[in-house]
């Protein structure tokens, strides 16, 4: 059951930094008063960013660590771990939107937005098809 | 007298609201979890007090299926050793039988997994044939391991 509870907490704390994440840079787009640079006061979210990836990879490690897989839908495992590698990527995408000169931030922007889409999308099957 | 009004700007509004929205999705999602965990809490029945019920008594066995016909089910009633090791009696014991019923339900699994092979909990009553009317089957298969016999190593 400990191993049940820790696999599940940190996937939750996951989800739920998740949507922290994907919810700060809405919430201080439009900011009346503020005196920092935007991306200045993005802060919250690139942790947010690195802190989710940390508790992903906390909760593939308590689920896998027993090396006992029987029973779980091998489908809903493969996508988390697709859905792994896509925060590592938006972090990476992150990393170059942190730089005030970059040339490319439309593309990268967007880039950005359909990668937490997709993430986000493949979270929801995973939490889907391996609940129990 | 003071007659200021409360207010509250946009800004703090938004934060408020996805404070709020956080805070709720974080106490639905444990109390999910905990609701879970505490279906989970396995039984640690042995053969001898499984056969030592008397009928009408409420009973709890993990079991692994050996035969299941129909809404009958026989299994060997497993040793818990942890939460997630059971052992596997090392001499023959005769097995537990079970029946589902009407009001049976099925716990982290579907109806499906209560095959040969699966390791569930069965909760139910003893009736005076010594078969447990089962009212809730928790299928552990893939949460719990196991082990062959006595004294190996999980």
């Amino acid at each position: 059951m400990n191993d049940y509870l820790q696999t599940a907490f940190s996937g939750w704390i996951g989800v739920l930094l998740l949507g922290s994440g994907l919810a700060v840079p809405y919430l201080l787009r439009r900011s009346p008063g503020a005196k920092a640079p935007y991306l200045r006061r993005m802060w919250p979210h690139y942790w947010l960013g690195y802190l989710t990836f940390f508790a992903s990879f906390a909760h593939a490690w308590f689920a896998m660590r027993s090396g006992n897989m029987r029973g779980m839908n091998l489908s809903g495992v493969w996508i988390a771990t697709v859905a792994l590698f896509v925060i590592l990527w938006q972090i990476g995408v992150g990393l170059l939107l942190r730089d005030p000169a970059q040339s490319k931030r439309r593309a990268l922007r967007r880039l950005h937005f359909w990668t937490m889409a997709l993430g986000a999308g493949l979270i929801v099957v995973h939490v889907v098809l391996n609940r129990p | 007298m003071d007659t200021q009004q409360f207010r509250i700007n946009e800004t703090s509004l938004k934060w408020f609201i996805f404070l709020a929205v956080l805070v709720a999705v974080a106490v639905w999602a444990v109390r999910g979890v905990l609701v879970r965990a505490q279906q989970m809490s396995t039984a640690d029945t042995t053969m001898s007090a499984f056969a030592s019920i008397s009928p009408g008594s409420s009973a709890k066995a993990v079991v692994r299926l050996e035969s299941v016909k129909g809404n009958e089910l026989k299994g060997t009633l497993l040793v818990r050793q942890s939460d997630t090791v059971y052992l596997s009696p090392s001499e023959r014991t005769p097995p537990a039988i079970a029946v589902l019923t009407s009001d049976t339900s099925v716990v982290m699994g579907k109806s499906q997994d209560i095959a040969v092979g699966a390791v569930v909990q069965l909760g139910g009553t003893i009736d005076a044939n010594h078969v447990l009317q089962t009212n809730q089957v928790v299928i552990l298969t893939g949460y719990v391991r196991v082990s062959q016999k006595q004294g190996d190593s999980p």
